[in-house]
């Protein structure tokens, strides 16, 4: 039987885009959820934070890049971890220096990778739904 | 346009009756209109601490969660908004007290609620959570 819901989250993830690839950033082996998964640039909202904002410092903290918005998706709920998250999703891309990738604390290595490969990789549970929800649909194999 | 992330807490009596809080005159926006108990999620606070803290605060009430209704967003005034909705219930008797952004209070049914000077979504989020 499915444990009562008691914690729902909310947080914005940006897939940045540069021609066909995406970015994706390895967690850190320490991190205690999810340690070494790759994952887009994401995080929780400072209070009265709008979610564009949240999702631009994301990029800005966790990647070094300056982004601008492509299109946001639909918010949709998914659980994970023994937590439930609403997640907003944006599709960025970079407005600086191209691929001049600095991570923050918390990343240890980033790769650029199409949507198809990105989904071939150790990724965190949700990356497909990310990326339908901003339009960068990876069919399923038959 | 800008999105914002905010919950939103229909208290519920025995007798069906929603809560509802009266904007002050002086609100920038939407003044003098109903509206839920509703507010801004502190970071890394999960929706359901934001939502009794936000009951507790604006009303001095103390609430459980009864059930929470599915995020939807919804555009109003210019802004998009997620809402994370829940349906309370008082865990211990006490008379309502408003605070500095609200003059009023009422408790009335649902469908007395839609015929009142609302905020926008007030039926959304009362069938989000199964009162209509």
């Amino acid at each position: 039987m499915r444990p009562p819901r008691t914690k729902t989250l909310v947080i914005v993830v940006g897939l940045v885009r540069e021609g066909d690839e995406i970015l994706l950033l390895q967690r850190s082996r320490e991190k205690r959820h999810a340690p070494q998964k790759w994952e887009p640039v994401g995080g929780f909202l400072r209070r009265f934070e709008s979610a564009q904002a949240a999702v631009t410092r994301c990029a800005r903290e966790r990647a070094g890049l300056e982004t601008t918005i492509v299109r946001s998706g639909c918010a949709f709920e998914c659980e994970d971890a023994g937590a439930w998250w609403i997640v907003k999703p944006f599709l960025l891309h970079p407005a600086g220096p191209h691929r001049q990738v600095r991570l923050g604390d918390g990343h240890i290595d980033h790769v650029w990778v199409s949507p198809e490969r990105s989904l071939a990789l150790d990724c965190v549970d949700g990356l497909r739904e990310d990326l339908d929800a901003v339009g960068l649909v990876v069919p399923v194999a038959a | 346009m800008k999105t914002f992330a905010i919950v939103v807490g229909l208290v519920v009596n025995a007798d069906r009756e929603v809560l509802m809080l009266k904007r002050s005159g002086s609100r920038r926006h939407a003044a003098g209109k109903w509206e839920p108990v509703s507010g801004f999620i502190r970071e890394h606070e999960s929706t359901e601490a934001a939502v009794t803290r936000e009951i507790l605060e604006e009303t001095g009430l103390r609430t459980e969660i009864v059930r929470a209704g599915p995020a939807f967003e919804v555009h109003d005034d210019g802004a998009s908004w997620i809402i994370k909705p829940f349906l309370m219930r008082q865990t211990c008797e006490r008379r309502v007290a408003v605070e500095a952004e609200h003059d009023d209070y009422v408790w009335a049914a649902p469908e007395t609620i839609l015929a009142m000077d609302c905020v926008g979504g007030m039926r959304v989020d009362f069938e989000a959570v199964g009162l209509l």
